[in-house]
């Protein structure tokens, strides 16, 4: 019987080295396969472990969206599950495959189509800033041509009235969503729009009379600051001043 | 239906599919290789250039590989171009070892080398070896389909003379009548000494038919890279192993890593982006069961059906050519090396700012510390975040999750130099006086489909990957990449107060993209004498290729 525990000990002790050494880049519920094989660079990142209490939403789009990445290499990865969090500015990856949340690393990211629920594709780029915003953004293009319209979509924490949250913990803050407009000119300059008519005339300090008279001209009054509004302004100082 | 229409529709079918085989061999890629010369000697440099073109509508291949091989389809070499649109230029330094003989020169691209109906332009070079100057024959293609190049008669080729010494400047001038300005999309000019027996190579071509590459599995037009395949064994059964991850690294400052998973016959590919040079391939397998694997890379020679061949006698005068031009060669060696790119470059360019496992989350230099002496005591006085242990059942590494604040359950990926170490006995010996820095990554990190519980990167001083060679787990390959780009263009030229002999048997090679009415280019003649010819290849626009040459004298 001593016997008999000897060897189990020794079994035991052999698995036990072997644990050890054994590595496994793989989830053992699901092992890779032939599947994931690409000769395109490989989508990288770390482990998602974002939660949160707080009322509202931290996501740009709180389903999952089919859509493209493009990396600085510019290899392609299309049908792609993507949720971009505009609170600390991640894009998460679902890799069905492993069944991984995965932020994916912005420095190998060129830009990003989302494909929203209305099948409208939003196309976000990575844009380096030192002026205006440091450091390196997801934008998202609504305009492209000479001149670019971009928008940056952003989550605040803003304190709000007390409320019970999910597990009824008090809380007396909220996030809110917002999106500041920008105009990139041909030569790559950054300006920053509230989407007002006043800040599209201060764009041309020379010519604000020539962009109050096209505003004019073309019914655009930039009251409400919606963004088809803000977009046809947007096409008409291109036009205007930009057009070759 | 009676027999007629039974006839007609049998007719209707041939010519159906007639059409159909004639438009899918006009769908391959046509690729030209023009050498510089027709013979070479023995340790030589043979420059070349390359004209591809397919169907406008499709992508054509941008990286071109070009093999020398003997007569009977022995592979001798092999190196890999990048062109750029339609036109490419290399160059193969003859083996100093190669024995004298008839040799194949083959262009083609991998999507040639995967596909039945393709056909490669095949060129001769007569080799003679350069310490075996008697030679009376030798074994030669049997003149069967050769495509000779067509006779062009528009550019006319004028030398101030006829005949010239040793050492004495040629001024050519040649015309291209102003109806046939802007047909040309380029012409090639090379002046070299006449081989009598192997001149005729240089105008034409064999076409010879492709066996296809059944082991690639990966369908693939290279525009900036190579492919490279290979296949994975049980060690002892020989079997194929599938579903094995096949990890890839090329050590360097900034390592290259990938990874493949293996089909069911065991097959993985890799892509090399840009990479130029000859690469340290690292492959290391990761089976379910730890079983011992044996990695092997394919076959990546061009296979082409056998050709005729005949034995030929060479003549008085041939004989003598030989004989003169391996001895010149033999001297030329004394004075100059024939090696024109270092064996080991290698330049792999950054495609990202960061190694594959991201930006790390800590950088640590043992420098900045006093002298540790093993890898131990480093982990345990400036590895923060870093566990190691060495136990009695071997050693652990775990490192901390800053994720969720916990520390990981198993091994980190660790990395030397940028290759994956499974064996933490490797990290054991390193001392301050070793390591260079050490990354560490406090998150579980993903790459495609793996998952790494952290990664701990050091890099060595040194850099030395010859711990690689003596772990049968790991396989080393060295793997020619993409050739170092050079400038082909060259021109003889005479140097003042020298005894050194002038032996160039190539006096002068450049290219032309756009051809004036009047043109002129100079060049020395060697101390080389015998037939000199100056040589025109053509492109013209309608892809076909002509020649016109004309032949001085140098005495």
């Amino acid at each position: 019987m001593k016997q008999i525990y000897k060897i189990i000990l020794l079994v035991n002790l052999v698995l036990a080295v072997f644990a050890v050494n054994a590595q496994e880049f793989y989830r053992s519920v699901k092992p890779v396969t032939t599947e994931g094989n690409s000769l395109n660079y490989k989508l990288s990142g770390r482990q998602y472990y974002f939660t949160s209490v707080l009322r509202g939403s931290v996501n740009f789009n709180d389903l999952w969206s089919v859509g493209s990445v493009i990396l600085e290499n510019d290899d392609r990865y299309d049908s792609v599950s993507l949720m971009l969090n505009i609170f600390t500015e991640d894009l998460i990856w679902f890799n069905n495959r492993t069944g991984s949340l995965i932020v994916l690393d912005k420095y190998a990211i060129k830009e990003f189509i989302l494909d929203t629920e209305n099948s409208e594709k939003m196309l976000f780029r990575k844009i380096y800033n030192d002026k205006i915003l440091k450091g390196e953004h997801y934008f998202n293009v609504f305009y492209e041509g000479e001149i670019k319209l971009l928008g940056w979509h952003r989550v605040t924490e803003v304190s709000t009235s007390l409320y019970r949250d999910f597990y009824g913990y008090l809380r007396d803050k909220e996030y809110v969503r917002q999106v500041n407009y920008f105009i990139m000119f041909p030569n790559n300059d950054i300006v920053k729009i509230n989407g007002s008519k006043k800040s599209f005339v201060n764009l041309f300090p020379e010519q604000k009379k020539t962009v109050r008279q096209i505003f004019r001209k073309n019914d655009i009054y930039l009251v409400e600051k919606n963004r088809n509004e803000i977009l046809r302004a947007t096409k008409l100082i291109e036009s205007e001043f930009f057009s070759k | 239906m009676n027999k007629l229409d039974r006839y007609i529709i049998t007719k209707l079918l041939f010519l159906f599919f007639a059409i159909l085989a004639f438009n899918s061999v006009k769908a391959q890629e046509q690729i030209h290789l023009f050498p510089d010369k027709s013979f070479a000697v023995s340790g030589d440099t043979i420059w070349f250039q390359i004209f591809i073109y397919g169907e406008p509508q499709g992508e054509i291949s941008q990286v071109i590989h070009v093999q020398l091989d003997g007569l009977e389809n022995k592979h001798i070499l092999k190196v890999s171009v990048l062109c750029q649109g339609a036109f490419g230029e290399g160059y193969i330094s003859v083996p100093d070892s190669l024995a004298s003989g008839v040799y194949k020169l083959s262009a083609f691209s991998l999507q040639q080398n995967n596909s039945s109906s393709a056909v490669v332009n095949q060129k001769f070079i007569h080799v003679y070896n350069r310490f075996n100057s008697e030679l009376n024959s030798v074994q030669s293609p049997a003149d069967i389909s050769k495509n000779v190049y067509k006779q062009d008669n528009t550019i006319e080729i004028k030398t101030d003379r006829e005949n010239y010494k040793r050492g004495e400047n040629v001024q050519v001038s040649f015309t291209v009548p102003q109806t046939e300005i802007g047909k040309y999309k380029k012409v090639w000019v090379t002046v070299g000494i006449s081989d009598p027996i192997s001149e005729q190579y240089l105008t034409s071509s064999l076409p010879v038919q492709i066996v296809p590459n059944t082991e690639s599995t990966v369908s693939l037009v290279e525009k900036d890279g190579i492919l490279f395949s290979g296949h994975l064994t049980d060690r002892k059964s020989g079997e194929p192993v599938p579903g094995a991850i096949v990890l890839f690294s090329i050590p360097d400052s900034v390592p290259f890593f990938d990874y493949c998973v293996t089909d069911d016959k065991g097959l993985f590919n890799f892509y090399l982006r840009n990479a130029v040079g000859t690469a340290d391939l690292i492959l290391q397998a990761v089976t379910k069961n730890q079983q011992d694997c044996l990695i092997e890379l394919n076959n990546y020679f061009l296979e082409t059906k056998d050709i005729l061949t005949t034995e030929k006698l060479l003549a008085f005068n041939e004989s003598r050519f030989v004989d003169e031009i391996v001895k010149a060669s033999y001297f030329e060696k004394l004075f100059t090396g024939y090696n024109i790119v270092a064996p080991d470059y290698f330049f792999m360019p950054r495609q990202f700012d960061y190694p594959f496992y991201g930006e790390p989350t800590r950088t640590f230099d043992p420098n900045l510390f006093f002298d540790l002496p093993d890898f131990q005591e480093i982990s345990r006085e400036i590895l923060v975040g870093v566990q190691y242990r060495d136990r009695k059942d071997g050693i652990t590494i775990r490192m901390l999750n800053n994720g969720n604040e916990t520390i990981f359950d198993k091994e980190p990926l660790k990395l030397l130099d940028g290759i994956p170490v499974f064996n933490n006995e490797k990290l054991k010996p390193l001392n301050t006086e070793d390591i260079l820095k050490v990354d560490v990554v406090f998150f579980e990190r993903f790459f495609g489909d793996l998952t790494f519980p952290g990664v701990l990167s050091v890099y060595t001083k040194n850099r030395s990957i010859d711990w690689v060679d003596s772990d049968p787990q790991i396989a080393h390959f060295e793997f020619n990449c993409l050739q170092p780009a050079l400038n082909s263009e060259f021109k003889n030229e005479r140097v003042p107060n020298t005894h050194i002999p002038n032996l160039n048997k190539v006096l002068f090679r450049r290219s032309y993209d756009v051809v004036d009415t009047n043109n002129t280019f100079s060049f020395y003649t060697s101390d080389l004498t015998g037939n000199v010819n100056i040589r025109f290849i053509i492109v013209d626009e309608n892809n076909q290729i002509l020649f016109c040459q004309k032949l001085i004298s140098v005495e």
